[in-house]
Formats: structure tokens, C-alpha cells, sequence
């Protein structure tokens, strides 16, 4: 049982070596050491919207806004500098707005009971649409070197941006494992009616799942903005999306709420980053790339569906007599009453 | 192809035929919940069949309909036998069956819903003239006035029944059978109803069958009446020829051996009278399907609800839980109002609550029997305010699960625990909250007898050791005559709030209060 519980967790970082072997003996370029932190400091703001991806996953959620998030708070950060602002204050605000997009995405779904797929759906197209506005889809140079520091310094010859994704990875570990709010994250996707009844507090842990999520993606905002020295209106409207549900899929966070760990969501995070970067590293088309992580995707969705359903097989088989049963013995209505 | 059915099994419909029952049986597990059944449906009747809860009604239904094959014993449709294994096969007979449920999609229209699965075409494309024409016709049949294009959300529930007898007509069936089809209805409409019903058997000689567990509403309509009980029919005949009375007894069954069964269970078991506090009061309670209601309950009471299906049991236990809301009325815990607002509020003023379907929202599957257990109380396990102390929540949840004498895998999911220990997990996550009020809605439902009695032991000894009082809602008349102090009878979304000392009543009286509600 262990032995397998191993390989499955496992799973995921022998096919990384074999990938890691692959672009190797297509390009002697990839294992190279410069290459590596390319593609640990690409992996970075990565993982980071992984982050932001999988906690909202949990909960049996979907954040779409996430890439578009990471463009707005890039922009707005930049645009605080240009205006005057200290580099700290605007990575802060930046912050804040992702907190505060997320925190307004998680109350929209909470009161108005829209799903979290079409509330998102929208706060892509808003979040998106703000940074073109507020520069004319023109790109903000960025020249302050505290800021630069965020994407580009190093400690102890460490990236900063890798350090801050070890530091928030770790919190995020404790989080879930080690506090009430992560308990009931894994509740909530498990059996929202379940835990409603047994005192979950589905407003605040929605809104905090939410507001986690923008945060994370805000981050991720500052981090690439700080990265490329630049602030551009369409960072995050590419692929950072589909990375962040590919990775944290892959990484064996359900789509349906309720399974996942941080650790399983980092690998999956490093995998499609090496996936993404080998691609450009042995010349690969760009335009292949969303192709590959969509397949990737299917792969991931259908294997988790795949597992949901086979564990589920035997029970639901039994379950379905189960209840036929219990029909049969106390009458229909007794089920009806509690529904209506 | 479903033409070609219902073709083979077609015959002349204006004379004589039936539809019979041939020494049916079901049983599921140990229990028999029909017990070799023979019953005969003729043409141009309407056919009556009442019981009490469990008499296997439904069970019969759901063989006629397709749902569920009989154990043994068949049936025959103008003497030939037939079987079903997909409700569709019961439908494409000319069997079908109107639930009290709507099972029409309210974003059709009239003919669409009409002809759903079975629409008519011209040339390949929709032939929507004549299903309009069509839809025209049945509407004014079952006297719904509105246009064959109007959407099914803009009618009336009412109105959306009558649709469901609609579909069933459109799709020629030759057998309708409605599962406790006034529920929903107003006085006047079951009237229409009722129109409705003697029109297709009376005059366009079809079959009609009514389940339903008003006798008065049954007497009045039905030419012929079957009375089931234990899954055993007690008595069968013609309207004219059977008394209210001896309809009554019938359905509430065998006297002597359900007295006896009650007997057995421990009466010997009474605690100590010792001076009583009021815990709860509730008045007027009222709400969209609830209407005043009123009760008392003492500190060491276990208060028993019982009532038919539909009858707000359930409603009114998620009410004082904070899960449905209420709009009129008060109620008292502890002296001081309490006005639940959400389960999180019950929680924290004291209030447990067991649901009824434990898979449904009663545990979580993706967590372990400890998690689902320390849940709501995971503030008690922590440090610094912060970061939960597994070591703690484990070690005490183990002391209530080896109290509780849990038997599995307890570091797996608890799905993969049996049903009895699942529940038995459930009410130890109800007694670590430590409450003051436990609501229990079938507590033992779906699981065996040896786990049963377990759970009854645990409720009489909390109440004996701790300050608490329990609510208890059943349909086993068993489990509510052996395990609580006091009964109170619920029937259509209210009770009159008298309650009856459970010593005092057997299975049989309470099933006659069931009934009538004369208490």
C-alpha cells in the first residue's frame, strides 16, 4: 500500500528525469547551469500561480482570473513607481489588489451563488482589460533597483524569486496541514452540504480561498514584472493560466475539489516549466506550446477522473442498493422532504 | 422501436383487461419488503392502495414502473406475463408512473415537454404543428388553459402536475400510477385531479393507480382499495364494501406481535426521576412549509417526532438546526432566545445535529473518521491560537471512537467504514461538541440491528450522564417507542404540540395518531 502510495507520488518526478533527459540529448544547451535558473526563475512565477490555482481547486473551485490578475498588479505596480511611490509600497499595493480582486471574486460567488467559473470567467475579462486601459496597452520601463531586486537579486548567490517561492510554499504547507482554515478547505471540496452542517464557515473560508488566490497571483505579477524590467499590459494573458491549472492538475490536485498537496503541486509546477522551457530550448515553435500543455491537461483531468471513478465503483454500485433499499423500507417522500 | 412495443402489447382498449401482481416478493437483505403480493388492476377502476410508512407501497410501485426487478413473483399485463429491467421497458407496456416529484424540464415548453424523447417528424424536421395540435388537445383534456408554446416555469406547480398526467397520456399509457399526487396541492386542484383521474379510468378505460396515505382522499375517489402492511396485503376490496374502521386497522397491523416486539425492548430501563429544567421552548414556529409549532423540552428528555413522510419531521429538526430558515415564531434555549441563523450558530450555542443521510451531508468522504469527527471543534485542538495539535485531536477523538466501539480502519477514509460505523462516527462527532441539545433524524437508518442497539444504548446513557435533552424524528415506530420519554405527532407541516407519554403507546395507536391526527 505504502509502496504505492510511493510510486504515486513519485510518478510525476520520474517522468520530469525522463523529460529532463529527452531535451538533453536534443539540445546540449538545456543542461546547463545558466539554463537551469532560466528555467527555476520561469518555474518561479509558476509556481506561485500553481499556488494561487490549487487552493481554490480545493475547495472544488476554478480561478480564471489568475493570469489576468498577474498583468493588472504588474501594471499597477509600475505605474505607482512612475508616480513616485517607494519600490516596497508599490509591490505592497500590487499585493493588495490581487488580495482584493480575489476577496471580490470570492464574494460575488459566496452571495450571489454564481458558479466560480462564470464569476472568474468575467474577472478575467475585467482584470485583463484595466491594465490596457490605464496605459494604453503601452509597456511601463521599470528602473528602480529595489524593485529590480524582487525578479533579479540574489541571496547567498540564491534568486530571490526562488526563495520567495520556498518561503510561500512552506506557509502554504502549514496552512493546509496545520491550521483549522485548511482543514476545512479539504472539507468544503470534499462535501460543501457535509461541512455547512458540521459548522464550516463557508462565507469566510470562500472569501479566504479567494483572496489567498490573488494574492499569490499578485505576486506573481510583481515577480515578473521585476523579472523582465518592464511592465507589460499583457504579461499574464498568455499562457500563465493554463500553466497554473496544468501544473496544479498534473501535480494531482482534483478538478473536483477536496484532493491535493502542496507538495504534488510544486512538482507539477516544475514539470511544466521544464516542459516549457525545453520546448524553447530545442526550438521548439511557441505556437506548440498551448497545444502540449492542453494535452497535458486531458492527460492529468482524465486520470483523476479515472481514479475518482474506479475508487468510487465498487461503492457506488453498492450505494445505488443502498438506497433503493432504504427507499423501498421507509417510502420515497422522506428523501424529498429534506430538498425542497 | 418503441412504437413497435407498445403495438405488440396493444389490444382492444374498450374491453375488460387488468394488470396483476403474481405472488410478488422483494426483499432486501433480511428484510421482506414485499411478501408474495397477488393483486389484481382492472380496466376503468381506479385503485386505491394505502399503508403506513415501510408497508411497501413504493416498493410495489417501483416493480410496476421498471425500477426495481421483484425477488420473485411476476407480473402479467392482460394475462401475459411481462418484465422490465429499465423503467423505459415498464413505459414503452403503457405503464407509466406520475411522481410526486416534477419531472418535466421547466425550460420547455407545452408540446416540448409533452413529446420529449418522442417527437413527431416531418420530412426530418420537427413536425411542430401537429405536436402543437396535439399538446392543444391534452391541455384542454386535463384542463391546463395555456398555449401549447407557454414555458413550463411560467405555470403553476399545480398546473406542471397535471402536465406529468399529460406526458403520460400523450405517450398512450394504459396505466397510470400516481405516487401521493396531492402533496402539493390546494384543495381545489386535487379536486381536478381527482376529475382527471375518474375521466381516464371511467370513460377512456385505462387503469389507475393511487398511492396515497390519506384514506379520506382515497375513499372518495377510488373504486376499489388495497390495504398493505409489513409488505403483506391485510385487505382488498371494493370501496362499498369496506368500512373506514376495518381500513384502519388494516393498515396499522398486526396488534399482538408488534405489541410484543415492544415488550421485549428494556422497559425496565427508566432513569431516576430527578428535578427537571426547561432546555428548549419553542413557540408558533412557522415557516413556508412549517406551520405553528409548539414544544417544550426538559433536561434529560428524549422527545420522540413521528409522522408520515412529508410531514415536516425533517423540516423541523433543520430549522432549529439553522440550516432551513423560519419566519414566524420564537424559541427559547437556555432561557435566552436563540435564533438559529446557520448551523455555525447552532453549533456554538450548544446544538448537534445527526442528519438523516449521512452520504448526502452528513460526512465527508475525502477525510478520515478522526477529521469528520473533530470538524466542528477544531478550535479546541490548538496552539498558540494557530496550529492545530494532531496529536491532541487524534488521541481524544480515539477515546470517544473506542467508547463508541468503532470498528475499522480509523486512519483510512471513512468510506471505508461500514454503514453502521460510519454513523457510529457521526454521532461521536455529535457527542464530542458536547451539546445540550442533540437532534437526531434517523439516527439508525441503513444500518444492522446489532450497531442499532448500540446507538440506542449511547443515546440513553448521554442523556443519563450529561445535561442534555434529545430530539428524536423516526418512521420506526419500534425505535421511537423504545428509546424516548415522550411522543409528539407531526402531520402536514404541524403538530398540535400535545405530547404523549411513549409509555403509554404502542405501535398500533401510534400509528392510528399518525393517521388521523386526532391528539
Amino acid at each position: 500500500m505504502n509502496i504505492k502510495k510511493f510510486l504515486n507520488e513519485a510518478s510525476i518526478l520520474i517522468v520530469w528525469l525522463i523529460l529532463v533527459g529527452i531535451f538533453s540529448l536534443l539540445s546540449p544547451n538545456f543542461f546547463q547551469t545558466t539554463n537551469a535558473v532560466v528555467l527555476l526563475l520561469n518555474g518561479a512565477i509558476i509556481a506561485l500561480i500553481t499556488l494561487s490555482q490549487s487552493f481554490v481547486l480545493l475547495t472544488g473551485g476554478i480561478d480564471l482570473s489568475t493570469g489576468a490578475v498577474i498583468s493588472m498588479t504588474g501594471i499597477v505596480a509600475a505605474v505607482f513607481m512612475r508616480s513616485g511611490a517607494p519600490w516596497y509600497v508599490a509591490a505592497i499595493v500590487a499585493s493588495l489588489l490581487g488580495i482584493f480582486a480575489g476577496v471580490l471574486n470570492g464574494l460575488v460567488i459566496h452571495y450571489a451563488g454564481i458558479p466560480p467559473f462564470i464569476v472568474t470567467f468575467a474577472a478575467m475579462g475585467v482584470a485583463s482589460a484595466i491594465p490596457m486601459i490605464i496605459t494604453r496597452a503601452e509597456s511601463i520601463k521599470i528602473a528602480d533597483p529595489g524593485f529590480l531586486w524582487i525578479g533579479q537579486g540574489k541571496v547567498f548567490s540564491i534568486p530571490v524569486p526562488i526563495i520567495l517561492v520556498v518561503i510561500c510554499a512552506i506557509l502554504s504547507t502549514i496552512l493546509l496541514k496545520s491550521t483549522i482554515i485548511g482543514t476545512h478547505i479539504y472539507a468544503l471540496g470534499g462535501n460543501r452540504l457535509a461541512a455547512r452542517l458540521s459548522g464550516v464557515n463557508i462565507m469566510r473560508t470562500t472569501i479566504f480561498v479567494y483572496g489567498l488566490s490573488g494574492l499569490f497571483a499578485g505576486m506573481a505579477g510583481v515577480v515578473a514584472t521585476s523579472r523582465l524590467g518592464v511592465a507589460y499590459p499583457q504579461t499574464g494573458t498568455g499562457n500563465q493560466l493554463f500553466y497554473s491549472i496544468a501544473a496544479a492538475v498534473v501535480g494531482g490536485v482534483s478538478l473536483f475539489g477536496g484532493i491535493g498537496k502542496i507538495r504534488g503541486a510544486m512538482s507539477g509546477a516544475l514539470l511544466i516549466a521544464t516542459i516549457s522551457n525545453g520546448m524553447n530550448v530545442v526550438n521548439i515553435s511557441s505556437y506548440w506550446q498551448p497545444l502540449v500543455i492542453g494535452l497535458i491537461i486531458l492527460a492529468g483531468v482524465g486520470f483523476d477522473s479515472a481514479r475518482t471513478l474506479t475508487k468510487n465503483k465498487g461503492k457506488r454500485g453498492r450505494s445505488v442498493i443502498i438506497t433503493t433499499k432504504i427507499k423501498g423500507l421507509v417510502g420515497k417522500s422522506s428523501t424529498r422532504e429534506g430538498k425542497k | 422501436m418503441k412504437k413497435d412495443v407498445s403495438r405488440e402489447v396493444g389490444f382492444e382498449m374498450t374491453r375488460e383487461w387488468t394488470l396483476s401482481a403474481e405472488h410478488l416478493s422483494q426483499e432486501f437483505g433480511s428484510t421482506k419488503a414485499l411478501d408474495d403480493v397477488t393483486l389484481i388492476f382492472k380496466s376503468g377502476e381506479i385503485h386505491g392502495i394505502v399503508g403506513h410508512n415501510g408497508a411497501g407501497k413504493s416498493t410495489l410501485l417501483q416493480i410496476f414502473s421498471g425500477a426495481l426487478s421483484p425477488t420473485s413473483g411476476g407480473i402479467n399485463l392482460d394475462s401475459s406475463p411481462i418484465s422490465f429491467i429499465e423503467p423505459y421497458q415498464a413505459y414503452a407496456a403503457g405503464i407509466a408512473c406520475v411522481y410526486q416529484e416534477l419531472s418535466l424540464p421547466i425550460n420547455l415548453t407545452i408540446w416540448q415537454s409533452l413529446f420529449l424523447g418522442h417527437e413527431l417528424r416531418k420530412n426530418g424536421l420537427l413536425d411542430k404543428k401537429e405536436m402543437r395540435r396535439i399538446s392543444t388537445t391534452i391541455c384542454k383534456d386535463i384542463e391546463v388553459d395555456a398555449d401549447s408554446d407557454t414555458i413550463l416555469s411560467n405555470l403553476s406547480v399545480s398546473q406542471r402536475q397535471l402536465l406529468e398526467i399529460g406526458a403520460a397520456i400523450n405517450r398512450k399509457a394504459k396505466v397510470i400510477l400516481f405516487d401521493e399526487p396531492t402533496t402539493a396541492l390546494e384543495p381545489t386542484q386535487i379536486s381536478l385531479l381527482f376529475s382527471i383521474m375518474r375521466k381516464l379510468a371511467h370513460e377512456q378505460n385505462l387503469i389507475v393507480v393511487l398511492v396515497d396515505h390519506r384514506l379520506d382522499e382515497v375513499l372518495s375517489v377510488c373504486d376499489r382499495v388495497t390495504a398493505l402492511a409489513d409488505g403483506k396485503i391485510r385487505l382488498s376490496g371494493k370501496k362499498n364494501e369496506i368500512s373506514i374502521g376495518s381500513l384502519t386497522d388494516a393498515i396499522i397491523g398486526n396488534r399482538e406481535k408488534s405489541a410484543g416486539e415492544v415488550i421485549t425492548l428494556d422497559q425496565t430501563l427508566k432513569r431516576e426521576q430527578r428535578k427537571k429544567s426547561l432546555l428548549l421552548e419553542v413557540r408558533h414556529l412557522g415557516s413556508e412549509r412549517l406551520h405553528d409549532i409548539s414544544l417544550i423540552l426538559e433536561e434529560g428528555e428524549i422527545l420522540g417526532i413521528y409522522g408520515l413522510n412529508g410531514s415536516g419531521r425533517s423540516r423541523f429538526l433543520r430549522t432549529l438546526y439553522g440550516d432551513l430558515s423560519f419566519t414566524n415564531g420564537e424559541i427559547t434555549l437556555l432561557g435566552s432566545n436563540y435564533l438559529p441563523s446557520s448551523p455555525h450558530y447552532a453549533l456554538s450555542k450548544g446544538v448537534a445535529y445527526l442528519s438523516e443521510e449521512r452520504k448526502k451531508d452528513g460526512f465527508i468522504p475525502l477525510l478520515t473518521p478522526t477529521e469528520n469527527m473533530t470538524l466542528p471543534i477544531l478550535h479546541l485542538y490548538r496552539r498558540l491560537r494557530i496550529f492545530l495539535n494532531h496529536t491532541l485531536k487524534n488521541s481524544s477523538a480515539l477515546v470517544i471512537l473506542k467508547k463508541l466501539n468503532v470498528r475499522g480502519d480509523i486512519s483510512g477514509l471513512i468510506t471505508r467504514l461500514s454503514g453502521g460505523n460510519q454513523q457510529k462516527v457521526l454521532f461521536a462527532r455529535s457527542i464530542m461538541q458536547k451539546p445540550v441539545l442533540l437532534l437526531l433524524d434517523e439516527p439508525t437508518k441503513g444500518i444492522d440491528i446489532g450497531a442499532k442497539i448500540e446507538i440506542y444504548d449511547l443515546i440513553k446513557s448521554l442523556v443519563k450522564s450529561e445535561n442534555i435533552g434529545v430530539i428524536l424524528v423516526s418512521s420506526e415506530e419500534e425505535e421511537i417507542l423504545s428509546i424516548t420519554d415522550t411522543v409528539m405527532i407531526f402531520r402536514n407541516g404541524t403538530s398540535s404540540g400535545i405530547k404523549n407519554k411513549t409509555s403509554e403507546l404502542d405501535v398500533a395507536n401510534l400509528r392510528l395518531l399518525a393517521l388521523q391526527g386526532k391528539n
